[in-house]
């Protein structure tokens, strides 16, 4: 299909499966929930994580659970993933770098 | 929770994996590489207030989600037309982001299902899903990058069949693509087709001059960065990136092979050809004109991959030694298998702990129980974790070199068998 004065070529970047958002579950409140805190093991993101726990703790009745990947570069496994969804209400991700 | 620099990564990122109204929120960039005080000054009142509103919602704006980026179907989506000439319409491809920075080939109807004709199957067959981006790469989309990259179109099966590598679990593609490190796709050839195509397995195979290794590295490249996703600062977080990340791509010299060739060695079929995707650095040169013994140029390679600094030795993951034929026919000369080239370098290529400083090794104790080792490898840190992770092939030509590629480390090179029309 040609049409004068134009060239016509194929876009290289595929289809993305992005779409419309899953829609994020939140707290009603934080008072009494078990928050998780999971760093990507990069260096001082156990540092950042436990510094933000103990602030949250003093301003709100939460109970913390600190978690961590074993190598920054591969995705936390799922067995962790079960366990923290197991233990916790809620969690942080720290990606440190 | 991300620091500021990588913020961008992150909101692609949740936005690409459907999670795009999860709250971000920024700390001070760098986290690491400070001391522990400097790192704590990172939770400020106002890290801390924006952690708890986002996990309770307060203040958050009611997002309706985003919407695709491409989200019509292929026929529609995935043409343009552009005013002008040829010329124009590869700007318009340089504008958009489209291109590695060179010149590309404008991938035309005619042109790509040129290229469609050296494969089986139809255009809009899934090849994989590609990470970061999570976007579906069908051969449509890896024929039009073919062209694209300049590839003739018999050159399309192998391009085909190195994605489909990419898509292995321990590949890693996720962080392959979005990494700090300077990793690229070095794509190796094995077998017949590798002569068919008119590869270059002989002098300067890693370099120029010859047409399949050239483009056949570069369109993998450009199929992992357009349909992928994998554009350099944005979703690319690579600090320094690598002339390897235009085009890395190599055959096996097989003729001058003193072993089984690489793919055989691993179960395929002589007559099977193969493509290996690894996610390596640029190739390090291991010059030896002197040794002549087997021992002792073992030594030299031995020491030349010793070294502090690599992913290799801090991660894992396998890691490739390209061996030029002469020094490949000393070593077998000298008696030694390829099971034996990996059991020697795997003892021999050690760092000592005192080459490493205490902050690295405090460091790597929390990856895998590394440090939980050190007893074990008091006599040196083993550059990978087993012998066969060092990965032995033979190419180029004359002349007294070989080259060591290290890798990503969290990452393990896969062979796939290519299927030719």
């Amino acid at each position: 299909m040609t049409k004068p004065g134009f060239v016509h070529a194929y876009v290289p970047v595929g289809v993305s499966e992005a779409g419309m958002s899953h829609p994020v579950h939140r707290l009603e409140t934080l008072s009494g929930k078990r928050i998780g805190f999971l760093g990507n093991g990069k260096p001082n993101t156990d540092v950042l994580l436990e510094t933000l726990a103990a602030e949250l703790k003093k301003q709100f009745p939460i109970e913390a659970f600190h978690f961590r990947k074993q190598i920054p570069s591969l995705a936390a496994p799922d067995e962790l993933i079960a366990e923290i969804c197991d233990r916790c209400d809620a969690v942080v991700l720290a990606v440190g770098d | 929770m991300v620091t500021a620099m990588f913020a961008d990564l992150a909101g692609s990122l949740l936005k690409e994996r459907h999670e795009a109204s999860l709250p971000v929120v920024q700390v001070a960039h760098p986290v690491g590489g400070v001391s522990v005080t400097e790192a704590r000054t990172r939770i400020t009142d106002a890290v801390v207030r924006g952690v708890a509103s986002s996990l309770t919602g307060e203040g958050a704006s009611s997002s309706p989600g985003t919407p695709a980026r491409d989200g019509s179907a292929p026929e529609e989506a995935g043409r343009i037309l552009i005013e002008g000439g040829e010329a124009d319409a590869l700007e318009e491809f340089h504008q958009r982001g489209w291109t590695d920075g060179l010149p590309v080939v404008l991938p035309t109807e005619d042109r790509v299902k040129a290229a469609l004709r050296s494969v089986s199957g139809n255009p809009l067959d899934t090849v994989g899903c590609l990470l970061p981006r999570n976007a579906t790469a069908t051969l449509l989309d890896v024929a039009i990058n073919a062209v694209m990259a300049g590839c003739r179109p018999e050159f399309l099966p192998v391009i085909v069949a190195a994605v489909e590598a990419t898509q292995e679990a321990d590949f890693n593609l996720y962080g392959v693509q979005t990494t700090t490190h300077n990793c690229g796709i070095l794509v190796i050839i094995h077998g017949p087709i590798s002569r068919t195509i008119g590869m270059n397995s002989g002098h300067n195979c890693l370099g120029n001059g010859n047409r399949a290794n050239a483009t056949i590295g570069r369109a993998v490249r450009l199929v992992l960065q357009n349909v992928g996703g994998a554009t350099p600062g944005e979703l690319d977080k690579a600090t320094l990136g690598s002339p390897a990340k235009f085009t890395y791509c190599f055959a096996e010299n097989e003729e001058k092979t003193p072993w089984l060739p690489f793919r055989t060695a691993l179960g395929f079929r002589a007559e099977e050809s193969c493509v290996t995707v690894v996610a390596a650095e640029a190739p390090h040169n291991i010059n030896d004109h002197g040794s002549s013994t087997a021992a002792s140029l073992l030594n030299t390679i031995a020491q030349t991959m010793a070294t502090v600094g690599n992913n290799n030795l801090y991660v894992g993951g396998d890691t490739y030694l390209i061996l030029g034929p002469e020094h490949a026919r000393t070593i077998a000369d000298g008696g030694f298998s390829r099971e034996g080239v990996q059991q020697v370098l795997y003892e021999r290529a050690r760092v000592a702990l005192a080459r490493i400083s205490p902050e690295k090794l405090a460091e790597l104790s929390s990856w895998g129980g590394y440090q939980n080792r050190l007893e074990e490898w008091k006599e040196g840190i083993p550059l990978v974790r087993t012998p066969g992770d060092i990965r032995v092939i033979v190419a180029g030509g004359s002349g007294k070199h070989s080259a060591w590629c290290p890798t990503f480390g969290a990452t393990r090179s896969v062979t796939r068998r290519i299927h030719e029309r």
